[in-house]
Order: structure tokens, then C-alpha cells, then sequence
């Protein structure tokens, strides 16, 4: 007995036994913590549990399923979603490019700047909504005071329950929080561009913004895509900034796909539906993750 | 005329310090702001003209928060560095030895187990949510610190096990194998000269899980929902939809919320950035 487990334990000669004791406790907890639910889940969607009956369950077939696509509510969640993940990451995209771009320059303080500027990233999304909502608030807010001072606006406006102004105040408080993000990546990658790249192109007439568009942006179009496909994922499972800004609100203006599968489950316990919602949402994502290891595999081969 | 714009120095210097001003105001402005906040007494917030420059300084609201009120800052900050602090060491512990596996040791589906745990990460959270709390709830885990922990350790690993992947990939084999040449076994080898190569990807990971930790929200409130194991997220956010007249204390637990992350992120900035980059940009 004493014989075996030492030979067990014998990792000289063989990788796999301590891989394999080395890897377990990871998969366990991914396993019990990803798999079993997602199959859960996957049973769930196929039934007609609500938390009133959470002992029965029947199978109702794929009409759960029927049901996410002709819910109006649901759909409207998708678009809110769609339209919050296009804007959000384009305006990351764009301002942490230039960002990214100004941080590469030498300038006095310019290791300081690098990294207050990672500040906004490690604040929890929580404390970056109630933030915003302090500065939107409609009677004393600083932007409200800044706008009608700079003669942008006449009266002070409650921003956060505007039909208008609500989704671009969201989509604002979220490129603050995650622009960083972006700025990092991107930093990282410019830092690899060697500088006798610009004074070769300086020699041949291009430089500004020619050699920007020539020499730079081919050469970060990598970080580039890898902070578009994670800010992506991070997108469309937003929840937390909508909870604390909006609620979703005005009406469901501002009410996306994650914060709606979130109210039936834990509000309204529509347990099966919010079960063939989730997958839904999962399928989306499945789409981006797919995309991105296709591509990324092409630019490997390059 | 106008190129000489352009290419003098002078003058592009003038127009980067203009951006880089707006730039910094604009992401920095919001924690001056909510500071200024919550050092001012009630009545100064909701005067007509917001002060930008502290006047009748006061700690009151910080001291009332800490003390046992409506909402008890001083247990949420106590379970959340609980929480963030088990969930970071679990982490970066299985995170080694994942890592390990995956970077150096040749065995049978790695390729298929790696992507699996990258997989994994890439779901969203929502969709795991509703089955987690009903599994949870069955063991008795809704409700403690321990579902949070096993929670969000779940939700770190693979990044993590990925992070220190891409740095154990970055030390030489030579370095390993001399050692074993030496006698020293596999394990051996790991623990004294892998380990402590990999110190810095093991800050930025640590780092990068007690910051997620510490401002996990959604998953929080799926499975706690006594006050007493609240943590600060969850705290915070019945704050603002409860109690939202009380700026000056939300402020306050604001701060007291971000303190610990924004240092941490500080100090070990360079790392981070490494940490973050890993695999993001071709060597």
C-alpha cells in the first residue's frame, strides 16, 4: 500500500500524473462552478419552472425558447444591448487609441500620467455609477453646473430619467471606467514599434499623421483587436453600471439583455425563461469568443 | 505655412499638453469630485453653486458610516477584504499549478483542457447565475463568505492560470533543466526556480484579483442577501437606491471602497500593465 502511493507519487518519470494532480483542483471548481451549471440551466430552459413550482418540472419542448423571440421586451433588450456594446467599444476603441498615442510621446510627468490614468479601471463599477450619479444629479449636479455656466444648456436636467439622455450617459460613465483598458493595451503595443521605423518614414516625407495611419496603426492593429474583442465580452455582460444608474429606466429604455434575463430570474422568478434567455445571450457571446480565436489563429500563422 | 505648424516642435508641444490636460481632468476629475464630497458637512452639497475648493472641512459622514447605522460600512469592508484576500492567494496557489501543467509538462487533451478554461471565462455571467444560487442554496453556501470565495475563484482561475501561463512560457528552459541536472525534482524545480523567477506575474495576477473581487457586484447579490455578510459593492449600491438624500455618506463609502484597489493598482502598476498585456502583444 505504502509501495503504491509512493509510486503514485513518483512525478520524475511521468508528465501526465503531475499534470494531472496539478490541473484537478482547477477543473474541479470550473467544473462545478461552469459546467454543472450551464447543463442545469440547459435542462431548466427546456421546462416550465417558475420559483412558485420549483419542484415541478415539465417539459415544455423548446417553447421557452419560441417565447425569447417573440417577447418585445426581450428583443428590446437585445437592441439596448447591441446599441450600448456598438458605442461603447467604438468611442474605447477610438479615444484609447489617441490616448495611447499622446502617453507614447516624452513629456514631463509622463510616468505619473501613465499610471493615474489605470485608476479609473481598478474602481468597481459600482462606485463608478453612484459617481456619475452624483455628478448628473438634476438639482446640484457638477455637470448640470458646468453645462449651464459654458451656456450649453438653459435649465438643469435630469439627465438619468431623460429619455434622451440616458443611454449616452451610461454609454459615458462606461468608457471612463474602461477606456484605461484600452489606453494599456494599446500602450504596450506602440511601445514595440521601434522609432528608427518613424525617422525612416520622416526621411521619406511621411510623418504626423501620415505616418500615424502608415506605420502606426497597421502595427497595433493586433493589441488593437484584442482590446475590441474583450471590451466586447465585458459589453454585453454590463450589469452592474446599468443597476446603479438606471435601473433600466426611463420605461426600458436603458434596460439591457443581462439586466432583463437578471429581473426575471431574481425578481420575477421566471425561472425556465430566464434559464432560454441566458442561453441566448450565451450564443451571442459564443459568436464573439469564436470570431476572436479564428482571427487570432490568422494572425498567428502571419 | 502649414506644415511649419505641424512640424515644429514647440508648437506640438503645446497642443499634446492641451489634450493631455483635458485627458487627465476628465478621467480624474470624478475622484476629486466625490472626495470634495464627502469632506463637506449636508447642508454646503445641495447649496446653488457646487464648492471646488474645500471649505468647512469635515470627517463626520466617515465617522458615521463606520459607526453601526442604517448601512454598516465597517462589516462590508471587513467581508470584502476577507473575501478578496482568500479569493486572491486561492488563486494565484491553483493558478501556479495550472499554469505549470499547461506551460511545461507534456501530457494527453492539454490543448483541449486549455481551451476549455478559456472557454469557461468567456461565458457570461448571467447565464451561470440563477443555477449557481439553487446549487448553492442546497449547500447551505448562499448567505457566507465561503460561496462568495468559491464563487469568484471560479470566475479568476482561468485568467489567472492564463496570465502566469504566458509568463512561465517567457523563462528560459535552460534555467529549470540545470536544476534538475542538479537533482532537484520536478516539484522541487517548480517551487525554487519558477516561482521565484515569475514574481512579477504573480503580483499582477494577485493584483488583478483583488481588484475584480473587491468590486464584484452582480454575483454578490445573487446569493447574499443579509446585511451581515454584505459586502462593499452590495453595501454601497443599497446606499444609493435606499438612501440616496445622503450624498456626503455615500461618498464617503465610496472612498473607503476604492482606497484599497487604487493603492494596490498604484504601487504595483508596472506590473499590472504586464500582467494585462500578457498575450496581447506579439514578442
Amino acid at each position: 500500500m505504502k509501495r503504491g502511493i509512493q509510486r503514485f507519487f513518483d512525478f520524475e518519470r511521468s508528465d501526465t500524473k503531475l499534470a494531472a494532480v496539478l490541473i484537478t483542483p482547477t477543473f474541479l471548481l470550473v467544473i462545478a462552478v461552469v459546467a454543472y451549471p450551464l447543463i442545469y440551466s440547459f435542462i431548466m430552459s427546456f421546462g416550465d419552472v417558475e420559483f412558485a413550482n420549483i419542484k415541478e418540472y415539465n417539459f415544455v419542448g423548446i417553447s421557452q425558447f419560441v417565447r425569447t423571440f417573440t417577447d418585445p421586451e426581450f428583443i428590446n433588450s437585445i437592441q439596448v444591448s447591441a446599441k450600448f456594446v456598438f458605442f461603447t467599444v467604438l468611442f474605447k476603441l477610438v479615444l484609447g487609441t489617441l490616448i495611447a498615442v499622446m502617453l507614447k510621446e516624452k513629456f514631463i510627468g509622463r510616468s505619473i500620467a501613465r499610471a493615474l490614468i489605470i485608476i479609473p479601471w481598478a474602481t468597481p463599477f459600482v462606485v463608478v455609477g453612484l459617481m456619475w450619479k452624483w455628478m448628473l444629479h438634476s438639482k446640484v449636479g457638477v455637470i448640470n453646473f458646468f453645462l449651464e455656466r459654458l451656456g450649453i444648456i438653459q435649465d438643469y436636467i435630469p439627465f438619468l430619467s431623460s429619455k434622451t439622455f440616458a443611454m449616452p450617459f451610461v454609454i459615458t460613465a462606461d468608457v471612463w471606467q474602461g477606456t484605461p483598458f484600452f489606453v494599456i493595451i494599446i500602450l504596450a503595443g506602440l511601445q514595440t514599434i521601434p522609432d528608427d521605423l518613424y525617422e525612416a518614414a520622416h526621411i521619406d516625407g511621411a510623418s504626423g499623421i501620415k505616418a500615424f495611419f502608415t506605420i502606426t496603426l497597421p502595427l497595433i492593429r493586433f493589441p488593437m483587436f484584442i482590446s475590441t474583442i474583450l471590451g466586447t465580452i465585458f459589453a454585453i455582460n454590463s450589469f452592474d453600471l446599468f443597476f446603479v444608474l438606471t435601473k433600466g429606466g426611463p420605461g426600458n429604455i436603458t434596460t439591457n439583455a443581462t439586466l432583463f434575463v437578471w429581473n426575471n430570474a431574481f425578481k420575477f422568478y421566471h425561472l425556465s425563461y430566464a434559464s432560454a434567455m441566458s442561453y441566448v445571450i450565451l450564443m451571442f457571446s459564443m459568436l464573439v469568443t469564436i470570431g476572436y480565436v479564428v482571427i487570432m489563429r490568422k494572425i498567428q500563422v502571419e | 505655412m502649414k506644415t511649419n505648424f505641424f512640424t515644429s516642435k514647440k508648437r506640438k508641444k503645446i497642443i499634446l499638453y492641451f489634450f493631455l490636460t483635458i485627458t487627465m481632468a476628465f478621467f480624474l476629475f470624478p475622484f476629486y469630485w466625490i472626495v470634495m464630497t464627502s469632506i463637506q458637512p449636508k447642508g454646503q452639497l445641495y447649496a446653488p453653486t457646487p464648492n471646488f475648493i474645500p471649505k468647512n472641512i469635515t470627517i463626520d459622514n466617515y465617522i458615521n458610516i463606520l459607526g453601526a447605522g442604517k448601512v454598516n460600512i465597517a462589516i462590508a469592508l471587513k467581508n470584502s477584504l476577507i473575501v478578496a484576500l482568500s479569493v486572491t492567494v486561492v488563486c494565484i496557489v491553483f493558478g501556479i499549478f495550472a499554469a505549470y501543467a499547461f506551460a511545461r509538462l507534456k501530457f494527453k487533451g492539454s490543448n483541449i483542457l486549455f481551451f476549455a478554461l478559456i472557454f469557461a471565462e468567456m461565458l457570461p455571467p448571467v447565464a451561470l447565475l440563477l443555477p449557481f444560487y439553487l446549487i448553492f442554496k442546497q449547500f447551505g453556501l448562499t448567505n457566507t463568505l465561503q460561496g462568495l470565495v468559491i464563487m469568484q475563484t471560479s470566475w479568476l482561475l482561468p485568467i489567472v492560470t492564463w496570465i502566469l501561463y504566458s509568463y512561465f512560457k517567457t523563462i528560459p528552459k535552460d534555467l529549470e533543466d540545470s536544476a534538475r541536472i542538479d537533482g532537484t525534482s520536478k516539484v522541487g524545480a517548480l517551487i525554487r526556480i519558477i516561482v521565484p523567477v515569475s514574481l512579477p506575474g504573480l503580483v499582477s495576477s494577485g493584483v488583478i484579483c483583488f481588484v475584480f473581487s473587491m468590486g464584484e457586484f452582480m454575483g454578490a447579490m445573487a446569493i447574499v442577501n443579509v446585511t451581515r455578510f454584505h459586502t462593499l459593492p452590495l453595501a454601497l449600491a443599497q446606499f444609493v437606491t435606499k438612501y440616496s438624500i445622503e450624498y456626503g455618506k455615500i461618498t464617503a463609502s465610496a472612498v473607503l471602497t476604492i482606497i484599497f484597489p487604487v493603492a494596490f493598482v498604484l504601487i504595483f502598476q508596472r506590473y499590472i500593465v504586464k500582467g494585462l498585456t500578457a498575450g496581447a502583444v506579439k514578442e
